[in-house]
């Protein structure tokens, strides 16, 4: 984990992420689309992020920005006060590899590697690091996801919520400063979906920051603070209290189906 | 079903480019494979004309269980089992050889020919009825009856001019004035390639069996039997062989280890059939297999893009045999019309082979053999194409019914787990190892041909009127002291009047038993001085004898010594020339000259001639077709005044081949004889293109194969390494996601292939290189066949590997995450 994360920014205003700006658009058959459209973002250190918005508003592709997996056509990008979205290729790589954990609706899991090694993927692109320290981390990650005994068994092996978690322990294994959920429950049942968000909200307690798309508000409910997309516009950015009045009944409520499940 | 028809033929229409690949891929190997099944029906399936040709069996003697030879059958065999064979209802022997025909207006011409028994006639139906005169009779074959033949329509019409009063006339056959008494259709050549016949006599002289197991003394003749109605050639074989034992015990010095066989006719003095089709069935069976991956490659990936839709299909209700059966339509209307293409692509190149057979042939071809296509062919063409659909189909069909509903109809995903992995990188190693076996062999086989066709002989080729003469009368026959004077004075009246001839010309003359590049190869133990041998095994030699004045003839410069002259008489000192590889064989690193050998005769009882000296050292010169040890033959040649062969080879150096030369050799060849006749005069780059045959056919096969290889090869294996790739989308997505940058992927991906192909190609390679390890002189071309095919298929691999990786790699992370 790291160390940073757990520092708010009272005494050091600089904020985990800055947007400013930002544009993206796609070009197809010479039709142009927006998918982002001016869209301008603070997220401080150890801050829970929920992304909501309807199908296609550009939540996605916002957390691709996010995640330096794409470039915006147009703003600015700052994360950890670094500017980031003009980097090439290679640095975005090494940048990814060492601030951001991704967690994806599809789990994408590599099917040729065991859960071991399928979580130790983030530390294969560290020459630094040594094997053993490799090997320590791994397991640190996968009990934190209570997965350790799985370690041998293959992703066709687990059912999804256990893949879910693996994918939430390669996320973690690195000790990224920002971790990327993109609709974490959107292929789970209702209980392993709670499982999942639970765990998400252990990884920030303890002080990760976390940006999650979601359609659904119960889980949206969960996070700190909300934005809504719309059309690629942000629309609203308020604390999910505001957003969802009821929004700590609604998450007591969610626990108890989930539990009588 | 109808339905499901309709619905391919509408999805191959409307993906064409798929189509039409999967076609012309199939169409390849499965054309190949139907050409090589034409090759064998051409040559086994046999247009016999003859009433029940099924009955007719040719009777081999066989050793050890093996075959040997066509006149293998000694005549008191033969008797024994005219008598122990019920199942046949007859068993006639023959006799095949050459004769010297004199004609009428022009020089003695020699023909193929057939002593036959009388009885022997009606087996042979309408196809031996005389057009004119009568048939060999049972009289006719009598002691002392009056010497009658049969020729063909052919030979009338070509040598005697279709005299209409042919029969009553007379020839000299070998010297004796024969009567022609019938004139058989054209079209007949029994029993192989024969168009003169005369009666049949039993051998001359007490019929005694040797002391050691022998063939082909002119004591051993062929066999034709006829099976009596329902009998079959097993039961045959097995008669034989009751009666084989019986000999054996009886006389086990000639008889011990020998059997008969019950052979098709058409099986006749064709032994190395079944070697020509293994080695063609051989080839076109990895062929096949070779485009049964990449077509199954190309399956796959189309299995992989109707996934959807056999899932919407399995979610309706249909059962999973309806989902394999509708993949397989598919696999299986391609495979036919990749057929009938193959079967018309095929019949064009059999009709090629045909043509290309008959120019070197010179006769050779038994006359049922007509390479063409035959329903027997394409039958196997049918039954091939559902074996290839099933082989090519079977596994992508099935791989693909198996879909997860639920994942698929979900987001279109279908989870590519560790199996589909591990089947990508299995079809990639066999596409490798395929690949490669099959390009090393092909290559090395057509170089090796090419080498041999291209080769030079050593001795001058271009300009050089070529001719053979082998002096058939009876005094000039045997081995008695008169028969060996008579061949002797021959020689030395053939030669003063060819060297006259050819002074007159310009030319100069080489007389040899065995003119280099195309001719017999005859080998003799040897026993070369100082040499100690262990258990009577000595070193072979080529045994050839020349005239005095043959090597510069044929402008080759001695390396050593001298050549023959007048001064190597029959009573002077026995000398030889020999070759290079014989002095660095046999006495590395000495002078040869003056060293001694000497001959072995004898079998069973070995004994040692006399003393030879070395006298001159020649560079190599080819003798046959260089297939036969070749370039490495340790040769020797002895002076024809000391050594009278039985046959000459005849070289003209310094004259074209046109009309003028043919009748300055033939009318040299009349004064010394009028009774002699030459055959095989062509110009010597003629003869050797025909000694080698069939091997222009096969080197043309062989390229063919090799281009074929090529193109499957690169398609394949670009096919099975981009696709590999392509399934791991998904997994380079997410690798750039935790932060893998491209060189790190491409590195990754290139490793693996590189794995793979460490993997593989030793092992193509080695079947490769172990497919013709006995074909090469030496481990030069191997070396570099191993090091060219290893380079292509590793270039292939790399950049089969590097252009799909590429365009992965400039694909967004997040597109690559949400493909499958």
């Amino acid at each position: 984990m790291n160390p940073n994360s757990k520092q708010h920014s009272q005494a050091v205003e600089v904020p985990l992420i800055r947007l400013q700006g930002i544009q993206k658009s796609f070009l197809s058959d010479e039709l142009e689309t927006r998918a982002l459209d001016e869209v301008s973002l603070e997220v401080r250190s150890g801050e829970f992020l929920a992304v909501s918005g309807p199908s296609g508003c550009g939540k996605s592709s916002l957390l691709s920005i996010l995640g330096l997996l794409d470039s915006p056509s147009a703003g600015r990008y700052e994360l950890n006060g670094q500017r980031v979205d003009q980097l090439d290729k290679r640095a975005r790589a090494l940048l990814r590899n060492r601030q951001i954990g991704f967690v994806f609706q599809a789990f994408n899991l590599i099917g040729d590697l065991n859960v071991e090694d399928n979580v130790a993927l983030p530390l294969s692109y560290r020459p630094e690091m040594s094997r053993p320290e490799r090997r320590a981390r791994v397991a640190e990650a996968l009990a934190q996801v209570d997965m350790a005994h799985r370690a041998r068994h293959h992703p066709a092996q687990l059912s999804g919520g256990q893949q879910q978690r693996v994918a939430i322990a390669r996320a973690l294994v690195g000790q990224p400063s920002l971790i990327l959920a993109d609709e974490p429950t959107g292929n789970l049942d209702p209980r392993n979906a709670e499982l999942v968000m639970e765990l998400l909200q252990s990884v920030h307690a303890r002080g990760a920051t976390l940006c999650m798309v979601t359609h659904d508000p119960r889980y949206a409910a969960l996070a700190q603070r909300t934005v809504a997309l719309f059309d690629g516009r942000l629309v609203a950015d308020l604390p999910t209290a505001a957003l969802y009045p009821g929004s700590a009944k609604a998450a007591a409520g969610a626990s108890a189906v989930a539990e009588a499940l | 079903m109808l339905d499901d028809l309709r619905h391919t033929w509408q999805a191959l229409l409307r993906h064409p480019g798929h189509a039409l690949l999967s076609l012309l891929t199939l169409s390849c190997g499965l054309g190949f494979a139907i050409y090589a099944a034409g090759v064998y029906f051409s040559f086994t399936a046999g247009d016999l004309p003859f009433p029940e040709p099924e009955r007719l069996v040719a009777i081999e003697a066989s050793r050890d269980g093996e075959r040997s030879q066509a006149k293998s059958v000694h005549y008191l065999d033969l008797l024994e089992y005219q008598r122990q064979t019920p199942s046949l209802e007859g068993l006639l022997p023959l006799q095949t050889g050459i004769a010297t025909l004199g004609g009428h207006k022009q020089y003695p011409a020699n023909f193929q020919v057939a002593h036959v028994p009388a009885e022997i006639w009606p087996w042979l139906g309408a196809a031996a009825r005389p057009q004119l005169g009568r048939a060999l009779q049972a009289s006719d074959s009598q002691p002392g009856a009056a010497p009658v033949a049969v020729i063909g329509a052919e030979l009338w019409r070509r040598f005697l001019g279709a005299d209409p009063s042919i029969v009553g006339s007379r020839l000299k056959i070998n010297g004796v004035d024969t009567e022609i008494v019938g004139v058989l259709p054209g079209a007949l050549r029994f029993p192989m390639t024969q168009e003169l016949w005369l009666p049949f006599r039993p051998p001359a002289g007490p019929l005694t069996r040797g002391q050691s197991y022998s063939m082909g003394t002119p004591q051993h003749v062929l066999a034709l039997g006829r099976l009596k109605p329902g009998a079959s050639r097993e039961q045959a074989t097995n008669e034989l062989n009751l009666s084989a034992q019986r000999l054996a015990q009886d006389f086990p010095a000639s008889n011990r280890r020998v059997g008969a066989l019950a052979l098709p006719y058409a099986a006749w003095g064709m032994p190395d059939v079944e070697m020509i089709y293994l080695g063609l069935a051989g080839a076109g069976a990895l062929l096949l297999a070779l485009v049964c991956l990449n077509t199954a490659n190309l399956l796959l990936a189309r299995s992989n893009e109707r996934r959807q839709e056999l899932a919407v299909r399995a979610a309706l209700g249909a059962p999973r045999g309806r989902l394999v059966m509708q993949m397989l339509i598919e696999t299986w209307l391609l495979c036919l019309v990749a057929a009938a293409l193959g079967v018309f692509f095929s019949a064009w190149a059999l009709e090629a082979t045909q043509q290309a057979v008959a120019a070197t042939a010179d006769g050779r071809m038994p006359f049922w053999i007509h390479f063409a296509m035959r329903p027997q062919a394409a039958l196997v063409g049918l039954g091939l194409s559902l074996l290839t659909a099933l082989a090519t189909g079977l596994l992508p069909a099935w791989r693909a019914s198996a879909v997860d509903l639920t994942a698929v109809l979900r987001d279109g995903r279908g989870g590519q787990g560790r199996a589909s992995g591990r089947f990508a990188r299995a079809l990639v190693c066999l596409q490798i190892a395929l690949s490669s076996l099959l390009l090393l062999a092909s290559g090395l086989q057509t170089y090796v041909v090419h080498q041999r066709l291209t080769a030079g002989t050593g001795a001058r080729m271009e300009g050089v009127l070529t001719a053979r003469l082998t002096p058939r009368q009876a005094e000039y026959s045997g081995n008695s002291d008169a028969a060996r004077a008579a061949r002797d004075g021959l020689w030395n009246r053939l030669e003063a009047r060819l060297a006259e001839a050819a002074a007159s010309a310009g030319a100069r003359l080489a007389l040899s038993t065995s003119l280099p590049g195309g001719g017999m190869i005859d080998t003799d133990e040897i026993l070369p001085e100082g040499m100690t041998v262990q258990e009577n095994h000595y070193p072979l030699g080529g045994n050839y004898r020349i005239n005095a004045g043959f090597f510069q003839a044929m402008e080759v410069k001695l390396l050593a010594g001298r050549e023959f002259g007048p001064q190597d008489r029959v009573d002077s000192l026995k000398v030889a020339v020999i070759n290079q590889n014989f002095a660095q064989q046999h006495w590395p690193g000495q002078d040869p000259l003056g060293k001694r050998f000497a001959i072995v005769e004898g079998e069973a009882q070995k004994r040692i001639g006399p003393w030879i000296t070395v006298v001159g050292v020649t560079p190599h010169l080819l003798q046959g077709t260089g297939r036969e040890r070749g370039l490495r033959a340790a040769n020797f040649y002895l002076p024809i005044s000391q050594h009278a062969p039985g046959e000459m080879g005849i070289a003209l150096v310094g004259v074209p081949d046109n009309t003028a030369s043919r009748e300055l050799l033939a009318r040299a060849v009349a004064q010394t004889d009028p009774g002699l006749a030459l055959e095989q005069v062509f110009s010597a780059e003629e003869r050797q293109r025909i000694a080698h045959g069939g091997e222009d056919v096969m080197a043309a096969m062989s390229l063919i194969l090799g281009l074929l290889t090529l193109g499957l090869a690169s398609s394949g294996i670009y096919g099975v390494t981009s696709r590999a790739v392509q399934l791991r989308s998904q997994e380079i997505g997410v690798r750039r996601a935790v932060g893998a940058n491209d060189a790190q992927l491409m590195r990754m991906l290139l490793g693996q292939a590189l794995r793979l192909l460490a993997l593989a190609l030793p092992l193509g390679l080695l079947g490769g290189a172990l497919a013709l390890a006995g074909e090469l002189g030496s481990s030069l071309p191997l070396g570099l066949g191993v090091t060219a095919v290893a380079l292509l298929i590793t270039g292939l691999v790399l950049f089969s590997t590097w252009l799909p990786a590429r365009r992965a790699l400039r694909q967004s992370p997040t597109a690559a995450l949400n493909s499958a």
